[in-house]
């Protein structure tokens, strides 16, 4: 069951990507400080170690974004940042996830059946369903 | 100077075989890390920071490892990485492979 657990634990890291990265943060900066005093106890100035330091660590743009990605379950992310940006367009239009949402709910529903005498759905079988107070039935032609 | 190699290019997947045993010891901040690595080495295997803390996210989300903040030697803030019950079990299955491994390439080379 190891992999529950590394599942669990990546799970985790979803919810706490900002402090994970303020960590990472702090982290760099404390190996490039240790670094920078040790070159200084070495003799150097305490300006050109600072700077040795940090062009010794290198990008750390790179190694921040490999780091985070030991953690990242890429196709929930991709999910969780989707389904973010649907929700900020259908904010930015209500007109349309109204109209949207109305004929999703017209055309997802379960068939009912419809009493014969009524013409409403049969309330002892289900419950009715919406549409069904809406759409006119068709007209009988004679023969 | 000596001749430095950077661990993932000169036998991949060494560095998590060392950060293992380098803290079977006990806890160490990743700076201690590639320090101790690198002087046990003799100077001859330098770890890059930018394969360094990868690493080391990798194997805590393979739970081999935990973080803990505390405070350095010197005083300051800083992330200590201590070696769990699996960690040690991956470190001794890890080190008998190594150790396999290097006597068959001895055998091989060995001098007819």
């Amino acid at each position: 069951m190891n992999w529950m657990r590394e599942l669990a634990r990546r799970s985790a890291y979803l919810w706490r990507r900002t402090r994970f990265d303020r960590e990472l943060d702090g982290e760099i900066e404390f190996h490039i400080q240790m670094r920078a005093e040790e070159l200084e106890k070495a003799g150097m100035p305490r300006a050109d170690a600072a700077r040795q330091a940090r062009r010794e660590f290198g990008s750390s743009v790179r190694m921040r974004e490999s780091t985070r990605a030991a953690w990242q379950i890429r196709c929930l992310e991709d999910l969780l940042s989707d389904l973010r940006y649907g929700i900020r367009a259908l904010r930015r239009n209500p007109g349309f996830a109204a109209a949207a949402i109305f004929s999703l709910a017209l055309g997802t529903q379960k068939p009912v059946p419809v009493s014969r005498r009524t013409g409403f759905a049969n309330r002892a079988v289900t419950a009715p369903r919406f549409s069904s107070y809406l759409v006119v039935k068709p007209a009988t032609v004679p023969d | 100077m000596t001749q430095e190699s950077t661990i993932p290019e000169f036998l991949p997947g060494t560095l998590y075989m060392l950060i293992l045993r380098t803290l079977a010891s006990g806890p160490l901040h990743g700076y201690a890390i590639s320090r101790r690595i690198k002087q046990s080495s003799e100077d001859a295997l330098a770890i890059e920071e930018g394969s360094l803390y990868p690493a080391l996210n990798r194997m805590l989300v393979k739970g081999w490892l935990t973080a803990e903040w505390g405070v350095s030697e010197n005083n300051r803030k800083a992330r200590f990485y201590k070696l769990t019950e699996d960690g040690r079990k991956q470190l001794e299955r890890e080190s008998n492979q190594f150790e396999r491994l290097v006597r068959a390439i001895q055998l091989v080379m060995r001098p007819t």
